[in-house]
């Protein structure tokens, strides 16, 4: 029996295994299973879905602390996981008659836990004698070299796995419950508010960043903007004044009478050349990096993407920290089938012609998987939009890694003007390189210059001060926070994508660019007030470290578990005693929180009722009403839009005086006054909404 | 108490929660670089702060705070 992770995986291997590449699909129910033959074997290809058993405590009860726990099949702690019933039984069935037990999911810490649970609880076998396929791709050569030269199960990895299941959970739960209760202690409430071992020094990240933002006063500065014209070519030139910041607004003043209509002169010119290797092929986090800079695409879709790429065998394993590709890779094969690709043959065929098949290797590595690279097979489906575009920056980077060096061209003159020193730039690139393969994705911006001479003049046309001020530092982003998180050594490159959505989720941040809300707020709050430790980010990196040891086999699996435990315990004992105070703490957030997130303001109909934003039992839709309507006092209503999240603002609009409220849908956000359908400010894009309303309407 | 801008909770009997006293402090220490950047009264410097776009949010609020206590002691 060969258990595959996921179905799409389980064909693939059947298919590959299989001596004629035809292997027979048993179907039974809703699931199906594949048979096929090989080197005088019968393999029969099951598949898990992801895990199939959870964690769950030994003991009853929906409290804390609960510090022992049993491994289950999911649907007893997971009521949507229905499906997994069925299979767990079919593999259980089918192991009755099996010999020889192969481990074929993924080989990371995940995939070897899922296989080694599978076999212990639903094959019910002696987890030693099993066999394990290793693989990075599910090409037919790479699976057939991993069944053949298959070796054992990687019990250090599974030890690895085991714990970090285990303290996630008791984390997870205990302080999750923890916080909970003492809201529903305090306040009778039932609303979930969570935190993790990493979620909470995430948040933690987060919060010291927006607090750094809100917290904010700009310092003015002035800049000098020049354009001039040399003499003897007639070019325009951008013209750059020595000091990019000048403090006061009088020196500003006197700089800019001081260069008005007068002449510079070309003091010296340095030329410069700089090379510029190739990128090496991506890892997951830089894949994640590049796709939300060219295509806005969240971290976590891009793992998606990728890991579909994956399942049709598109594209090696993504979930590797590596940025290199070992020789072990047949890179020539690989060439060779993009050779065939309309898209991407010339460039692979080019390639192939120089004989010099070196790629450009990165610094990171990783034991189990090489960088992300195409595998070179033909897709055999329709790619959507987004796989498409991952598919494509994967390939193009591969490529681009057998490139060479390119190189530009620096050229900096130097200008005096009366006791003021000037400059004009411009860059060339000399040989493109690499940068033609990787195109679009790298950015070629030239900025020629005139040939320019010492002595040369040049009539400074217009000088201005503009007067600037000092920015707050950037917010994070989805891809920033994950690269924060990788620097710190937090999460695992597979969880942290799914950890900074929590955030989202659970309401602690707003939108995708992460501005706290109240309730993040006064969640970090009461943690740093009275179990800082759950915000510390010592544990969880201590954590990490020690879990890295298992896998090395240097430290035992109990021992870390036994510590974790302790340390939990501390912090619950603690929080027990100060439950009501962190209660109140909470509810008193939670008050501020839904006020700013529902609350518009006073009804300006009937005057002593408040406007909330409502959303419509019958129909499901929001809207804004009044509070006095119930009792038959104000009918006063709003219309708003279904999409995306809203957040009453502190203004009023200036055309009508109604309140204004800021939406946010995807990375786009705007600001409109509750009255949008009638305020006589935006009648006309009330028109133009009208007209796609009447447009639609037609249509049906 | 509560905190007079946000109803946050504040320690010892204080006007403000820390955040909005970090906000008022940040505004007296920086008021000192905008006038020698800029060369402006009190009231002229929170006018120009209050409008610009990187301003953070406590400081906006600490400042509409100021001008309202003011406008009620001019009352």
């Amino acid at each position: 029996m060969v258990i595959a992770e996921k179905p799409s995986a389980a064909k693939k291997i059947a298919q590959a295994l299989d001596e004629k590449h035809s292997p027979k699909e048993v179907k039974r129910g809703k699931n199906r299973y594949y048979e096929c033959h090989r080197n005088d074997d019968d393999l029969l290809v099951v598949y898990a879905l992801g895990h199939l058993y959870e964690l769950k405590q030994t003991e009853k009860g929906w409290t804390y602390p609960r510090l022992e726990t049993q491994w289950v099949p999911k649907y007893e702690v997971d009521k949507k996981a229905t499906n997994v019933k069925s299979i767990i039984n079919l593999i259980k069935r089918l192991a009755k008659d099996v010999d020889v037990f192969v481990v074929a999911t993924d080989y990371d810490i995940e995939g070897s836990l899922i296989g080694y649970l599978t076999l212990r609880y639903a094959c019910r076998v002696e987890t030693t004698d099993a066999r394990r396929m290793k693989f990075s791709s599910l090409t037919n050569s790479e699976l057939i070299s991993a069944y053949d030269n298959g070796g054992w199960l990687n019990f250090q990895m599974i030890e690895a796995g085991l714990v970090r299941h285990e303290v996630d959970w008791l984390y997870g739960i205990n302080l999750t419950r923890a916080l909970t209760l003492s809201i529903k202690n305090t306040e009778g409430w039932f609303k979930i508010v969570s935190t993790g071992r990493v979620q909470g020094p995430t948040l933690s990240f987060v919060i010291e960043r927006d607090r750094d933002i809100n917290l904010f006063v700009p310092i003015p500065y002035w800049s000098i903007q020049i354009s001039g014209t040399h003499v003897k070519s007639g070019t325009e030139l951008d013209i750059e004044y020595e000091k990019e910041k000048i403090e006061t607004r009088a020196r500003a003043i006197a700089v800019r009478q001081d260069l008005d209509n007068q002449t510079a002169f070309v003091k010296s010119i340095d030329k410069r050349t700089t090379t510029q290797p190739p990128h090496p092929s991506f890892s997951l986090s830089s894949l994640q990096y590049e796709s939300y800079r060219h295509f806005g695409y969240k971290p976590s879709r891009t793992l998606a993407a990728a890991q579909k790429l994956y399942l049709d065998a598109l594209i090696s394993y993504p979930r590797t920290s590596s940025e290199q590709l070992p020789d072990s890779i047949d890179l020539k094969a690989i060439l060779r089938g993009l050779g065939e690709s309309r898209t991407y043959g010339k460039t692979a065929k080019e390639i192939l012609k120089t004989g010099r098949l070196v790629p450009v290797q990165g610094k990171k590595t990783d034991p189990a998987h090489p960088a992300i690279h195409p595998t070179g097979e033909k897709p055999e489906r329709r790619l959507t939009p987004t796989e498409k575009k991952v598919y494509d920056l994967i390939v193009k980077r591969f490529l681009a890694s057998f490139g060479s060096p390119a190189r530009r061209e620096s050229i900096r003159g130097n200008l005096t003007c009366g006791e003021h020193h000037l400059f004009v730039r411009g860059v060339r690139i000399t040989e493109p390189g690499w940068m033609t393969i990787y195109s679009p994705y790298a950015r070629i911006e030239e900025r020629i210059l005139p040939d320019m001479k010492e002595g040369d003049s040049v009539v400074l046309t217009s000088v201005d001060a503009i007067e600037k001020a000092s920015k707050p530092p950037a917010r994070f982003n989805p891809s920033s926070i994950l690269r924060l998180l990788e620097k710190e050594d937090l999460g695992t490159k597979s969880t942290r994508s799914r950890i900074v959505d929590s955030l989202k989720s659970r309401g602690y941040v707003l939108n995708d660019k992460f501005e706290i809300s109240t309730l993040g707020y006064a969640l970090y709050e009461t943690l740093s007030e009275f179990v800082p430790e759950v915000l510390s980010s010592d544990f969880t990196r201590d954590l990490e470290k020690q879990m890295k040891l298992i896998q090395e086999g240097a430290v035992k699996r109990e021992d870390v578990l036994e510590e974790a435990k302790r340390r939990l315990n501390d912090i619950l004992v603690e929080f027990k005693k100060k439950e009501t105070q962190i209660g109140e703490q909470l509810v008193s957030g939670l008050r501020r929180y839904w006020k700013a997130k529902e609350e518009i303001g006073p009804c300006p109909k009937c005057e002593d009722g408040t406007l909330f934003i409502i959303r419509s039992p019958k129909t499901g839709k929001r809207f804004i009403g009044c509070s006095n309507y119930r009792e038959g006092k104000c009918d006063l209503t709003f219309p708003l839009p279904q999409k995306g999240s809203i957040t009453p603002l502190n203004e009023t609009c200036p055309h009508c005086g109604h309140r204004m409220i800021k939406i946010f849908s995807g990375r786009r956000s705007w600001k409109t006054c509750i009255n949008w359908a009638q305020c006589p400010g935006r009648a006309d894009d009330v028109k133009t909404w009208s007209r796609k309303q009447s447009d639609r309407e037609e249509n049906r | 108490m509560s905190c007079r801008i946000c109803g946050r909770r504040t320690t010892d009997d204080r006007a403000l929660c820390w955040l909005h006293e970090r906000a008022m402090a940040n505004l007296k220490t920086n008021y000192e670089k905008w006038k020698i950047a800029a060369s402006v009264d009190w009231d002229e410097y929170l006018e120009q702060v209050r409008g610009l776009d990187g301003t953070g949010i406590w400081v906006k609020e600490a400042i509409d705070y100021l001008r309202s206590v003011d406008d009620s002691e001019g009352e």
